[in-house]
Order: C-alpha cells, then sequence, then structure tokens
C-alpha cells in the first residue's frame, strides 16, 4: 500500500499541495482529478521521487521512502515509473531500444521477450525499428506506456497520458490501456482534468484544487454525492436552482428544502416535451448538437433558465414553447444545496 | 530564376580555390593522380597528420566534455568562475601557446624531454581548442530538458546509465561538429606545427610550394588535405542520414544542480583549473612577464600598425561575410527544401574543411595565372587576397549564427508583412534585422576572433610590407625570438578575450531562450 501522510509542498511561498492524505491499495487505480494548476503532476512527481517536500511522509509497504525534505529512497531505486505528459521517448533510439532501455539487468534474450510481448499488445509490433520521430501522437503514447510497464513497476503514474492525442486514438487507447492494466494488476496512479477519464479509469478519485484534496469517492458515488458544489460542478454540468423554484415548478417536495437555498441538479435529470400537464411554459433559447445528446438551454418570461442534456430525437427549434419536468423523483438527484455562485464555467442559473 | 543565377554565381566564386586546385592536381604530366607524390613521404605526412589530430582531438574532447559536465550538473564553490573562464584559452591562437611552452622547455629543460613531437603538438592542440567541445557541450547539456533525466530515473537508470545512455548519445551533433571544427582546425594549422617541428600535410604543402616551388605536388597534397575533413563530413552524413538526437519537448526546464561535498568540490576546482592553466594563465602569464622584459625594445610603432591591420582586415571580412551569408539567407528563405540554393549555402559552408593553406596556394596560383594582365597587379599588392581567402573559408561561422536567428523567424512573419502590403524592404528593416540582431552579432564575433588570430592564410598571400599581429608574432618565433613579440601577443589575445566573453554570454542567453 502506497500511503500519503499530512504532506505539504510551497514553492516560493506559494503552498502547491496542502495537508495531502491518500492510501492506495496495491493493484487498485486512482485517479487525481483537477483543474490545471491543482497540483496533481507535483504530487506524482513527488511520488516519483523527483521533488522533496515541506512536510509529510511517503510510504510503501513498511518502507518509508521520504519524510519532510530527506528522501530515503532516490527515484531510481523506487520501482515507480511515471509516464510524463509529453511522452519523452529518446530520440536517438528507436521504439525497440527506447522500450528496453530500462531492462539492462536482464539478458539480451528475456529483453526481447519482455518488449515483443508489449510491442503486441499495444499492436506496434510493426514499429520495432521504426525511429520515434516518425510516430504519431497515439503511436507515441503506446510505446511511452509500453516502455514504462517493461521495467513492472511497483507503481505506475500517468500524468495526463491522453491530452495530446486525438478523441479516436484516445477511445482506443482507453479500453487497451485498462485491460492491459488489469491483466497486470498493477498499482496505478492516473492524473486528469477529465473526469469522464478519471470515471472511466478508477476504482478511487482524488478531487484536487489548489493543492488539497476536495473529495476521495469511487467513480460513482462522486458523481452523484459530491463533497461540495465546486466538486460537483467539475465532474459535470450542473443547474443552481433554489428550493422555492423546485417546489413551485417543478413540484418536488423534501422536507430538507429550504426556500431560499439554491440546490444543483444536473441536467440530464430534466426532460423536455412539446405537451404537458405542467403550468409553466419554458422557451427554447438555444440549442447546441453533440452528436448522440444536445443541450438545450431554456427560459421562462421572468428570465429564469436552466440547461437540459437531452438524448431524444424530437425536433425542437429555438423560440419554441416546451414543458420541463424533472425525471425521478428522489434525493438522490439534489446534489447539494450551495450558496448561489456567479462566473463559474459549470453552472447555470434558474 | 534569379535566384538560381545569383546562387551559381556565388557558387563559382567561392569554388573557385578548389575548382583549381584539382584541375592543377589532376593536370600534372602522369596520367594518374598522386603519382608524383613520393610514397613515403604522403605516408609520412598523413600518419603525422593523423596522429596529432587524434591526441589533439582525445585531450580537447577529454577535457571539454569534462568540463562541460561539471559546470552544467554539479555546483561547487567557483562554478560560475569556471563556466565563463573555461573559454578563454578560445582567445589563444595555439601557435602562441605552442611558442611559449617550447620557450619554457628550452629554458627548463630538465623538467621534461621537451615538446617539439607529435605529443606535445598533440597536447597543445588540445588545451587550446578544448573550448569548441565546452561550448558546444555545455550548451547541448544545458538545452537538453531535465525532463529526459527525470524519465531516465523514473525507469530505473542509475547515474552513470543515465550519462552514457541519455545525455552523451543526445549529445553526439555537438560532440561531432567539435570534432569537425578540431580536426578542421589542426589539419589547417602551420604556425604549431611549423613552430614544434612536427611535419603534417599542412607544412608539408607549405614547404613543396615555398621551398620545393613544385606547384602539382603542392596541388595535389592540398587535395589530400581537402579529402580527410570532407570524408569525416560524409561519414557524419551516413552516420546520421536517419537518425535524430534531439525533440525538445514542450515544457523546458533547466538543469537541477547537485551540490558537491567538500572534497569533490575541492577535486573538481583542482581538475577544472588544469586546462585553464595550461590553456591560459600559464602562457598569459609567461607572456606577460617577457613583455615586461623586452618592453624597451619592443617597438611600439610596429605594435600599432600591426594592430591597426589585424582589426582592419578582421573588420573588412565580418562586415562582408554578414552581408554575404544575409543575401544567401535571403536567397535561401522561401525556397524549396533541397533546391539548388540549399545546395549552394551547404557547399559555400563546406569550404571551412578546406584547410587555410589550400586556399591560399590555390589563390596564388591563380593570382600568378593572371599576373600578367594588365591592372591585376593590385591584387598581390593589397590585401585582397587575405580578405577573398577568409570570406571563403569563414563565411560559415556568420552564415550559421545567422541561420540560428532565421530558423527562429516564422514564416507567417512574411506572410502577414504581405497580408499587411509592405513591400520586401520594410520587411528586412522592421521585422528580420531587429530579430536577428543577437544572431547577426554573434556572427560578427566569431568571424572577427577567427580571423583576428588568422596566421596560414595571411602567411602565404601576405602582400610586401604587410604585417599583422598574427604575422608579426610567427615571425619572431620562427627565428627563435617569442619575447620580443610577447607584446604582441598579449594584445593579440587582449582583442579576443572580450568577444570570447560576449561568445560564452551568449550561449548562456541561449540556454534561457530555449
Amino acid at each position: 500500500m502506497l500511503t500519503i501522510q499530512n504532506l505539504s509542498r510551497s514553492v516560493k511561498g506559494k503552498k502547491i499541495l496542502s495537508n495531502i492524505n491518500i492510501r492506495i491499495k496495491s493493484g487498485t487505480i486512482v485517479s487525481l482529478l483537477g483543474p490545471s494548476g491543482s497540483g496533481k503532476t507535483t504530487l506524482l512527481r513527488i511520488i516519483m521521487g523527483l521533488e522533496d517536500v515541506d512536510e509529510g511522509s511517503l510510504s510503501f509497504g513498511d518502507t518509508l521512502l521520504s519524510k519532510g525534505k530527506r528522501i530515503f529512497i532516490p527515484a531510481e531505486q523506487r520501482e515507480f515509473a511515471l509516464v510524463f505528459q509529453e511522452f519523452i521517448l529518446f530520440p536517438h533510439l528507436d521504439v525497440y531500444k527506447n522500450i528496453v532501455i530500462g531492462l539492462n539487468h536482464l539478458e539480451q534474450s528475456r529483453r526481447r521477450i519482455i518488449a515483443e510481448e508489449l510491442l503486441e499488445l499495444f499492436e506496434i509490433t510493426h514499429l520495432k525499428y521504426q525511429c520515434v520521430d516518425t510516430l504519431s501522437g497515439g503511436e507515441q503514447q503506446r510505446v511511452a506506456i509500453a516502455r514504462t510497464l517493461a521495467v513492472r513497476p511497483r507503481v505506475l503514474m500517468l500524468d495526463e497520458p491522453f491530452s495530446n492525442i486525438d478523441r479516436k486514438m484516445k477511445e482506443y487507447l482507453y479500453g487497451r490501456l485498462q485491460d492491459i492494466l488489469k491483466q497486470y494488476n498493477m498499482t496505478t496512479i492516473l492524473a486528469t482534468h477529465d473526469h469522464a477519464e478519471a470515471f472511466f479509469f478508477s476504482d478511487n478519485v482524488y478531487v484536487l484544487k489548489d493543492g488539497e484534496i476536495k473529495d476521495e469517492n469511487p467513480p460513482s458515488l462522486l458523481y452523484t454525492q459530491p463533497a461540495d458544489p465546486w466538486v460537483a460542478s467539475f465532474v459535470g454540468d450542473v443547474n443552481y436552482i433554489s428550493g422555492y423554484d423546485l417546489k413551485t415548478l417543478f413540484h418536488f417536495h423534501n422536507q430538507a428544502l429550504c426556500d431560499d437555498s439554491f440546490y444543483l441538479i444536473r441536467p440530464e435529470e430534466f426532460l423536455i416535451s412539446k405537451s404537458g400537464h405542467e403550468t409553466n411554459e419554458w422557451v427554447i433559447e438555444k440549442i447546441e448538437f453533440y452528436g448522440f445528446y444536445r443541450t438545450i438551454r431554456v427560459t421562462l418570461q421572468n428570465g429564469k433558465k436552466i440547461n437540459i442534456k437531452d438524448l431524444n430525437r424530437a425536433h425542437y427549434t429555438v423560440g419554441e414553447k416546451v414543458f420541463l419536468r424533472i425525471a425521478k423523483t428522489g434525493e438522490s438527484i439534489v446534489l447539494q444545496s450551495a450558496q448561489k455562485r456567479k462566473g463559474t464555467d459549470h453552472e447555470n442559473n434558474s | 530564376m534569379k535566384k538560381t543565377v545569383y546562387g551559381f554565381i556565388i557558387l563559382l566564386i567561392f569554388l573557385l580555390p578548389v575548382l583549381y586546385i584539382v584541375y592543377e592536381a589532376l593536370s600534372s604530366s602522369f596520367s594518374l593522380p598522386f603519382l608524383n607524390i613520393p610514397c613515403s613521404i604522403l605516408v609520412s605526412l598523413l600518419s603525422n597528420t593523423l596522429l596529432v589530430s587524434i591526441i589533439g582531438i582525445f585531450f580537447a574532447f577529454i577535457t571539454g566534455l569534462g568540463c562541460a559536465v561539471a559546470v552544467v550538473y554539479y555546483e561547487f564553490p567557483g562554478r560560475s568562475f569556471f563556466e565563463a573562464a573555461l573559454c578563454l584559452p578560445l582567445a589563444f591562437p595555439p601557435y602562441i601557446v605552442a611558442a611559449v611552452y617550447k620557450e619554457m622547455t628550452h629554458q627548463y629543460y630538465q623538467f621534461g624531454a621537451g615538446i617539439e613531437n607529435i605529443w606535445g603538438a598533440g597536447l597543445i592542440f588540445g588545451f587550446t581548442l578544448y573550448p569548441y567541445f565546452y561550448l558546444l557541450l555545455k550548451t547541448t547539456f544545458q538545452n537538453q530538458s531535465v525532463i529526459y533525466i527525470e524519465t531516465g530515473k523514473s525507469l530505473g537508470l542509475h547515474y552513470r546509465q543515465r550519462l552514457f545512455k541519455i545525455i552523451f548519445p543526445m549529445a553526439k551533433p555537438a560532440m561531432f561538429l567539435g570534432l569537425l571544427l578540431v580536426i578542421m582546425e589542426i589539419i589547417s594549422d602551420y604556425g604549431t606545427v611549423q613552430i614544434l617541428g612536427v611535419r603534417t600535410i599542412t607544412a608539408g604543402i607549405y614547404d613543396t610550394w615555398f621551398s620545393m616551388f613544385n606547384q602539382h605536388l603542392a596541388a595535389q597534397l592540398s587535395l589530400v588535405a581537402y579529402v580527410i575533413p570532407l570524408l569525416f563530413l560524409f561519414i557524419w552524413t551516413l552516420f546520421s542520414r536517419n537518425a535524430s538526437f534531439y525533440n525538445p519537448p514542450n515544457r523546458w526546464t533547466p538543469v537541477k544542480k547537485n551540490t558537491l561535498a567538500a572534497g569533490q568540490a575541492i577535486l573538481s576546482v583542482c581538475l577544472l583549473s588544469i586546462p585553464l592553466l595550461a590553456g591560459f594563465i600559464i602562457p598569459f602569464s609567461i607572456l606577460v612577464s617577457w613583455a615586461i622584459e623586452k618592453l624597451k625594445i619592443t617597438n611600439t610603432a610596429f605594435l600599432f600598425s600591426n594592430l591597426f591591420n589585424t582589426v582592419i582586415l578582421a573588420f573588412i571580412v565580418t562586415l562582408a561575410s554578414i552581408i554575404i551569408s544575409m543575401f544567401l539567407h535571403y536567397l535561401k528563405r522561401n525556397s524549396r527544401p533541397h533546391s539548388f540554393i540549399h545546395a549552394v549555402c551547404w557547399i559555400i559552408c563546406a569550404q571551412y574543411a578546406v584547410p587555410g593553406i589550400v586556399i591560399g596556394i590555390a589563390l596564388l596560383f591563380l593570382t600568378s595565372a593572371f599576373y600578367t594582365f594588365p591592372g591585376t597587379r593590385w591584387l598581390v599588392s593589397s590585401i585582397f587576397l587575405i580578405v577573398f581567402a577568409c570570406i571563403i573559408r569563414y563565411l560559415c561561422f556568420s552564415f550559421f549564427s545567422i541561420e540560428s536567428g532565421m530558423k527562429r523567424i516564422s514564416s507567417r512573419l512574411d506572410e502577414l508583412t504581405r497580408i499587411l502590403r509592405k513591400k520586401s524592404i520594410y520587411r528586412i528593416m522592421h521585422i528580420h534585422l531587429p530579430l536577428l540582431k543577437p544572431s547577426i552579432m554573434i556572427g560578427c564575433i566569431f568571424t572577427f576572433i577567427i580571423v583576428a588570430k588568422e596566421l596560414t592564410m595571411s602567411l602565404v598571400l601576405q602582400p610586401f610590407h604587410y604585417s599583422s599581429l598574427s604575422l608579426r608574432i610567427f615571425s619572431y618565433t620562427r627565428i627563435g625570438m617569442i619575447k620580443n613579440s610577447a607584446l604582441f601577443a598579449i594584445v593579440l589575445v587582449l582583442l579576443s578575450i572580450y568577444p570570447v566573453f560576449s561568445l560564452s554570454r551568449w550561449f548562456n542567453v541561449q540556454e534561457s531562450i530555449s
């Protein structure tokens, strides 16, 4: 088990990480989810042993790796491995030599077997002797991960591994990598800003903001029961609706609802229809097409607005009058009560 | 079409000496080339050249590499001083250092068996030419993002493995460029080997021409001397054809220096002091003591006139080189890769591989052929031939400096000025020149230092009653009167010190830009 206790790090007086506590069980995949500058990469570098800390300790099993500024086990002896965001393939080596560079302690024949197994797993056997400069982003990424897996690290860390590759390749690699990680039963830490990526891969997700852990849960719990409004809006879109509006506009009754408070509801919880029994008619203000779903912004005469994620194929036009209801009943749809905030990307006012 | 014509004319002018040497070498009375050269002489000249080159390159490489690794990867007291000071031997022409040490060993013979042999010549070249390796490798190591080292750590590679599997292999282009520069300097050198009595191919060419008056043999030896660096260039081109060595990541992070423990720091300071002492401090101090000793009999009028001649020569060559380089770059810019103009530029820059003596001899052949034509006497009675020879050989310095700047100017900027309907002259004056200023400056500094120290071509092509600092120093040292030229040598070194420091600073600026 990898244990991080009370870890803090500052650079030039600015807190980069503050009081981080993480426990990762062997063989699990966890994600560090957070926006740019939240400290994900720094945390990975600290775990790898590439940076020291101001306070706190890091241990793997019974072995203390570092405590405060003292590093007991240097990076190259930890048997951890980190895949950097930019892949960092060695340009003077071909694909095969890149993969076996960390296997010097093994015999030539053993090295070849490991490399060929990985080349096959990642479907890059045909690139074996190719110069790494000529590879596409997706191919480079596969080589970088294969090279890291070749050394069979005790902990594999991936820093934004899919941020530099196109969507189609990303989807292909998601599946491939997940299968391989399961096959290797490797403790993995994934740093990402993409909640979908974190949800797809992880057994557990740590949400970071400004160097602090804001939430920690398995993906489904994190989505439905986020710790605070910021986490709720970071891991998905939300609408802010007052308790009074929930009662009057959507007939949503719950004893806990307070008229003056605001509640967060995901856009996919709303159902839109051309006819209905509801008293309020909403007007479509904007439609955004995303392929298998659309986001529709509807508004009331008094200016209240709601964003809806619509998966139906019914034809709607801007300016059309529609009816709205909440799909489910029950508390699970109400994520959080919160003070209404302004100016964030993930919120919509009602 | 216009570009091709201009390119062709410039190419013809630059290739004139080499073409003439080839013609002269192959048009001897025998049908087979090289039949005129006695085998034993050729073998001896070649083996001497090769041995001196190998020893010189070995010492220069080991010293340059060691110094670069120490100042880039480690922190110790005096590191910043050493980082700058280790470039200083570049200000010293090797023949002055050779003359100083020769005189010293004559005075204090009990300290050694003398340096007038191949090993001595190799050592002198090693201590004076190592800054080529040092500067190139230092810049390469500083520009190599630390993320490659961290990736190595992440893959479990230990310090030595990281050095030999990642850091050094990725610096191969810098190593080869350093090797090429050093080998060209050694092959082209006449003064050092002459002073130390080692007969290399350049000495052979010089003696064949000036003592034996054998044009064909001199031309044939020149051809051999030309082929050696070209062979290296060819081998490297073959070797690196499909290789890639540096792929800068999006995010560059500077190298983190490891602080050395007290004992290691003292050892580093001692080791780094050796090349600095041997290549600069000792010869310079001795020169100062000799200059003081001979101050009364030093002719200051000669000193000022020689200094003036040196500065004027270096200035004219520098200015002309920058103008020609700029012109070539404008011919090259926006032309397709592998086009004729690109080939022209490559061939012109490859003229640095032609030993100075070859260019000098070729120009002498040419002028002797045209000497009878009226109105051509000014060619030999002025410094025109030296200027021309220096431009041919040293144009690559200004060309490559400007090229490094040109590469940073996006072609989008050119397109933008077109969209804004600005004329070409506006683009050059208001966009390119301000952006190219640092690159032009570095080209100027490089060319100035090299030309100020130049000896071989000046020796072959000097007009009557003309002397520069390097010619004066060599004429004294040749007759064993180095002490009398000490002040001239000090002035020449001081003339190069400021540009050398600027060069070192520029290399650091390149680091921060990266």
